[in-house]
């Protein structure tokens, strides 16, 4: 399967990812070698078989709408590169 | 006598119950041997030492009171580096989450702590468990002691090394396509992929959720049927765990395997490019389980060349959604930008490696409009396929034995400019994830002077059937009690 440029750049894109010039051919040669062998599932006829999405017939479990944990703002906001009071800070979204 | 550091879990638990050895010494020994070879073997990424050693001494004052919690009480563990917990920082080693320190505890963490055990420090890993090799980790590569030249496996290959080198009687590992078991048969050691949802997955860095779980790595199956005894379980925090009763696995390992049907799938014994030293010691280990009573029989996987394939379309497509979370707003690395776009895409790409960055855009194309039938669609067919294949299998048999991996250990460089080639060391592991099936790796003899891994695969749940067969094959060959050499043996 043939990627290409502008499909990386779309892809990049949709993941927040940027390449270098120099790392692009790479990339781009590493997945069109890895999309030409899982190319070989079309050997196989699917059309009748059900997805697995989930392995084990498990339900969403439920529980009473309880508060039972609480993670106070300053625990949740130890690791944030910056935040002011209780607010993560960000750079300005809106003009 | 053997050196405390030599002693698995089980016998140095016996130890410190005969009271030859206190808390303090046996995690100190740990301590010791760690400061005597890690420089060489790089298993660990941080030690918690003087926490540790004062645990381990109230874990003394409680025994002097007759208040001990078990028979682990007061012993050390090693923690692959995506367990979270407020008692150390969890990298994945990634740069991105570097520093960072969670607040709140790993379900598995929490009752190894409510059993009483130590976490001694955080092992290295392929970042965000995305390898085979240990070579992915953004901090430092492990090497493996068997030959200090070589790859340990990866991606858990810190927590493989460390029990390898006898730094440690037991770490914890995580298993998405082989994450515990090929680095546990390169190394040497057991290694024990359960059941998935039988071990709760709250608390443990998402790679890829319907395949990710938790397991020990142990000197034995005794070793890892204790530990597994006190991880496994419902969880409330991990909707996917399994609310199924969790058994003594340590009082089914009675040593006998008469009359067990062992299943031989011919797709991974005639495999192109098995490495003869590896087919000559699994051939023997074989003729082992015969002798101990087990009954052979052939039979055929036929979706496993497909296996690869269908796991690396949905690992990816996981790990691309998963890995979205790292955006430097909430926690680990932020590289600023004029916008937030700006600051996404400078954080984003400067934090994650290579390896990251593959299998994210991967996973972006697979689940993109116009691929994701073609694609994400198709594998999840196959994964049922693949289901299909292990049900029909076990009609006919009680386990299934297969090599580890295609080879031993290979040399550190060696692939890591070839993904694909890096992906295919997998070939014999990724399978059991699809179907959710429990696994164990152990050591079943040597290629050259490396060691060799036996893979025995079980029905959903039957992880005591798994423990017994690795056992009875353990006591009879002796396999686990073979240590590397290395020079800075603390004696």
């Amino acid at each position: 399967m043939k990627i290409g440029q502008r499909l990386l750049d779309e892809l990049a894109m949709l993941a927040r990812l940027r390449f270098e010039d120099s790392e692009r051919e790479g990339m781009l040669r590493d997945l069109e070698a890895i999309l030409d062998y899982v190319g070989k599932l079309e050997e196989l006829d699917t059309r009748e078989v059900p997805p697995t999405a989930h392995l084990f017939d498990v339900t969403t479990p439920m529980r009473e709408d309880r508060v039972e944990r609480v993670l106070p703002a300053d625990e949740a906001l130890r690791n944030a590169p910056e935040y002011e009071g209780t607010a993560l800070v960000v750079p300005k979204v809106l003009e | 006598m053997s050196e405390l550091w030599q002693l698995g879990l089980d016998e140095l638990s016996a130890c410190v119950a005969r009271g030859e050895a206190s808390c303090v010494e046996a995690v100190g020994a740990s301590l010791d041997r760690v400061a005597a070879v890690d420089d060489q073997v790089g298993a660990f990424l941080s030690l918690r030492s003087e926490a540790a050693l004062r645990e381990a001494s109230e874990a003394d004052r409680a025994r002097a009171k007759g208040a001990e919690r078990g028979p682990l009480h007061g012993l050390p563990f090693a923690v692959k580096d995506n367990l979270v917990s407020p008692d150390f920082e969890t990298s994945c080693a990634s740069r991105i989450l570097r520093g960072m320190r969670a607040p709140y505890e790993a379900t598995v963490l929490a009752r190894l702590r409510k059993a009483g055990m130590v976490a001694l420090g955080t092992t290295n890993m392929d970042e965000f468990a995305m390898g085979s090799s240990c070579e992915n980790s953004s901090v430092k590569p492990t090497r493996n002691p068997w030959d200090l030249a070589r790859v340990p496996g990866g991606s858990s290959g810190g927590s493989a090394a460390a029990i390898a080198a006898r730094e440690v009687p037991v770490a914890l590992g995580s298993d998405t396509g082989g994450s515990i078991r090929q680095p546990a048969a390169l190394c040497g050691v057991v290694g024990l992929k359960p059941t998935y949802g039988r071990v709760s997955r709250y608390g443990l860095v998402a790679f890829a959720s319907s395949l990710d779980q938790v397991g020990p790595l142990t000197h034995s199956a005794r070793d890892a049927a204790l530990l597994l005894g006190v991880i496994a379980g419902n969880d409330p925090l991990d909707s996917t765990s399994l609310d199924a009763p969790v058994p003594d696995y340590t009082s089914e390992l009675s040593g006998s395997i008469a009359g067990l049907r062992v299943g031989l799938p011919r797709e991974f014994f005639d495999a192109k490019g098995l490495d003869p030293g590896t087919r000559e010691a699994l051939d023997a280990a074989l003729a082992t389980l015969e002798e101990l009573g087990a009954i052979p029989v052939e039979l055929s996987l036929p979706l496993t060349e497909y296996a690869i394939a269908a796991y690396y379309l949905i690992c990816t497509a996981e790990a691309s959604s998963n890995l979205s979370r790292y955006d430097g707003v909430k926690y680990g690395l932020r590289v600023p930008g004029d916008s937030l776009d700006e600051m996404y895409l400078n954080t984003r790409s400067s934090g994650f490696g290579g390896e990251v960055k593959r299998r994210i855009l991967l996973g972006t194309f697979v689940l993109s409009a116009g691929y994701y039938d073609a694609y994400y669609r198709k594998a999840q067919q196959v994964r049922t396929l693949v289901r299909r294949d292990f049900e029909a299998a076990f009609e006919r048999c009680d386990l299934i034995a297969t090599p580890t991996t295609p080879g031993p250990a290979w040399p550190l460089g060696e692939r890591v400019d070839d993904p694909l080639a890096m992906y295919l060391s997998d070939v014999f592991t990724v399978s059991v994830n699809l179907a959710g099936l429990p696994a164990l790796s152990v050591p079943c003899g040597r290629s050259g002077r490396l060691p060799v891994g036996l893979q025995m695969i079980g029905r959903p749940l039957d992880e005591p059937t798994l423990l017994r067969a690795a056992d009875a094959f353990l006591e009879r060959t002796g396999f686990h009690r073979d240590v590397p050499e290395l020079s800075g043996t603390t004696a």
